[in-house]
This record gives structure tokens, C-alpha cells and sequence, in this order.
């Protein structure tokens, strides 16, 4: 059985499907990716856009869609080095 | 009184050195940790990298009045800043690096808990500093919180430890397991003084083990840099 993730796994597993996308993905997209609830995604998406990791951009039919920002991409790049620093003292 | 009235005379300048040690090695880590928030914004990274630069500090004052002492450098700087006692000079050399220390500590078993009101936090700082500067026997009342905190940040890693099951989060829970003992040892130096020599050796084993722990991490970062 998978264990729980924790909060830095959940962030990166989330930026990890923006990414993917490349131009930016739809919230619906992302719940469906992320195996998280509709609220604990929100949750997730407001600390990202407040912690400026993803901006939130309109479309042209006025629906949201995410991208994500420089700071996002290096969360990505870094996620080994985050994880092994953050298993090492339990600051998960 | 300060804390190398505990030495013996042989290891006067060793202590110095090796409190030196332990400040780099700490302050090394809370400055990766500090990057590591900038990549983050994880609070909880943040309090850890304080925490130890606290305890860093902590270290950085003790080495230094400890050369003080040991140089007789404190009768100069006592006439210098015409402070009238060389034993209240000493003295407020260790409360100020017990008040660090404590700091720190508390900041690490407040990050332990995973807590998001900050009131605990403040609660057992307020507590723990007033249990120690009031007390009639400061430093056995430091040696004692801090040897509870330092168990209850044991018991911390250990339970990540079983959780992650990392080479690395072992290596954490025996260093401060090592703190822990070391604290122990410094809190009966007061009766004898094998204890401080064998409290700093311990210190010295954790320490390393940290240091061990930081230079794994960054080697790893650097390999996959490289690839």
C-alpha cells in the first residue's frame, strides 16, 4: 500500500502536472492528475499562486488555467535535493 | 563563573576550538536550509534553519568567552567597557549563550510538533527562559530542559526515521541522540570535570555525523547537476 504523501510531495506532484501540460491546464485537469479532493486542491492552488509558484491566467472564454513560474520550474529541478533535506530532519 | 570553570586544565583551547567546530558546521546547515525555504516557502524549513542558527550562535559565544578566559583576555575588555567584576562578565557570557541555546531547541521541538498556532511556541520559550533565569541554579536547570527537549527531538527523528526508513534521517536521530547524552554528561561536569571533556567528545560525534548528513546531500546535488 502507497504511504501517504506529504505536503512537499503533494506540491511537487502538482507542479509536476503543469509542467506536463507546458502552456497551462485547466483546474479540472489537474484534480483529475493530482488524486487530491476538489478542496484540498483549491487549498493547494491558493498557497502556490500566494507562494508564487503558479500564476493564474484567464482564457479567452474567461476560463482559468494555471502556469507555472520560474519558481515552480526550480521547486521541480531541486525536488531531490528539498527531499533528502527535508526526509533527513522530518520537515515534511 | 562561566562554563570552562568545568574544564580541566588540559583542555582548555581544545573546548574553544571544538565549540568553533560545531558553530560552522550548525550555521553551514541553517544557511542551506534557508535556501532550501527560498525554494520552498515551507515554514516549517524555515523555523528548523533558525533554530539552528540559533544554536549555532550559541556556540560561536561560548568558544568566544571561553577564549576570553582562557587568554585572560576578559580582565582587558572588563577594564575597556569598565565593568567592575571579571565573574559578571564570564557570567554574561553563559547566560547569553544558554538564552540562544534554549531558543534554539525550543524552535526545534515546536517544529517537531507540526503545530500551526504559533502560542506553544511562544509558551515554552516564555516558561523555559523564566525556569532558567530565575532559578537559583541556572545552569543544572538548563542542562535539564534542555536534555527534555533534546529527548523529545529524539523521539522526533526516530519516528521519522521508522517513517522514512533513510540512511539519512538514521544518521540524524543518532546525532542527537549523541546531543543528548553530551547533555547529559555537561549537566554532572559541575561535580566532575571528565564529564565536560567527555560531554564535548559526544557533542564532537554528533556533530560530525550532522556534518556527514549535509555533505551527502550536497554531493548528491552536485552529481545530479553534473548528469
Amino acid at each position: 500500500m502507497k504511504r501517504k504523501r506529504d505536503r512537499l510531495e503533494i506540491i511537487h506532484d502538482i507542479l509536476h502536472v503543469i509542467r506536463q501540460k507546458g502552456s497551462g491546464i485547466k483546474p479540472t485537469h489537474i484534480l483529475y492528475k493530482s488524486n487530491l479532493s476538489h478542496q484540498m486542491l483549491t487549498d493547494y492552488l491558493s498557497e502556490l499562486i500566494e507562494k508564487s509558484f503558479i500564476i493564474e491566467e484567464v482564457d479567452k472564454k474567461g476560463k482559468k488555467f494555471y502556469v507555472l513560474t520560474d519558481k515552480g520550474f526550480n521547486y521541480l529541478s531541486e525536488y531531490k535535493l528539498i527531499r533528502d533535506f527535508a526526509d533527513s530532519y522530518g520537515l515534511g | 563563573m562561566s562554563f570552562a570553570n568545568f574544564s580541566p586544565k588540559w583542555f582548555f583551547g581544545f573546548d574553544v576550538a571544538l565549540e568553533f567546530i560545531f558553530a560552522i558546521i550548525l550555521v553551514a546547515v541553517a544557511l542551506f536550509g534557508f535556501k532550501i525555504y527560498k525554494s520552498t516557502s515551507q515554514r516549517y524549513i524555515k523555523y528548523f534553519s533558525l533554530a539552528f542558527l540559533f544554536i549555532g550562535i550559541s556556540y560561536i559565544i561560548q568558544s568566544i568567552f571561553n577564549y576570553f578566559m582562557l587568554s585572560k583576555l576578559n580582565q582587558a575588555i572588563c577594564i575597556m567597557i569598565k565593568l567592575q567584576s571579571v565573574a559578571l562578565f564570564n557570567l554574561y557570557g553563559m547566560y547569553t549563550h544558554m538564552l540562544f541555546m534554549t531558543i534554539g531547541l525550543v524552535i526545534l521541538v515546536y517544529m517537531s510538533f507540526k503545530m500551526e498556532s504559533k502560542k506553544p511556541l511562544w509558551l515554552l520559550m516564555i516558561i523555559s527562559l523564566l525556569a532558567i533565569f530565575f532559578s537559583y541554579n541556572p545552569l543544572y536547570i538548563f542542562f535539564l530542559i534542555s536534555s527534555v527537549y533534546l529527548i523529545f527531538l529524539v523521539w522526533h527523528f526516530l519516528e521519522n526515521y521508522l517513517k522514512n526508513k533513510t540512511t539519512n534521517s538514521l544518521i540524524i536521530t543518532v546525532a542527537f541522540l549523541f546531543l543528548f547524552f553530551g547533555n547529559v554528561h555537561f549537566a554532572f561536569s559541575m561535580q566532575h570535570n571528565i564529564f565536560y571533556v567527555v560531554g564535548h567528545i559526544l557533542e564532537l560525534f554528533a556533530y560530525l555525523l550532522i556534518l556527514m548528513n549535509f555533505l551527502t546531500i550536497k554531493k548528491n546535488e552536485k552529481k545530479k547537476r553534473s548528469a
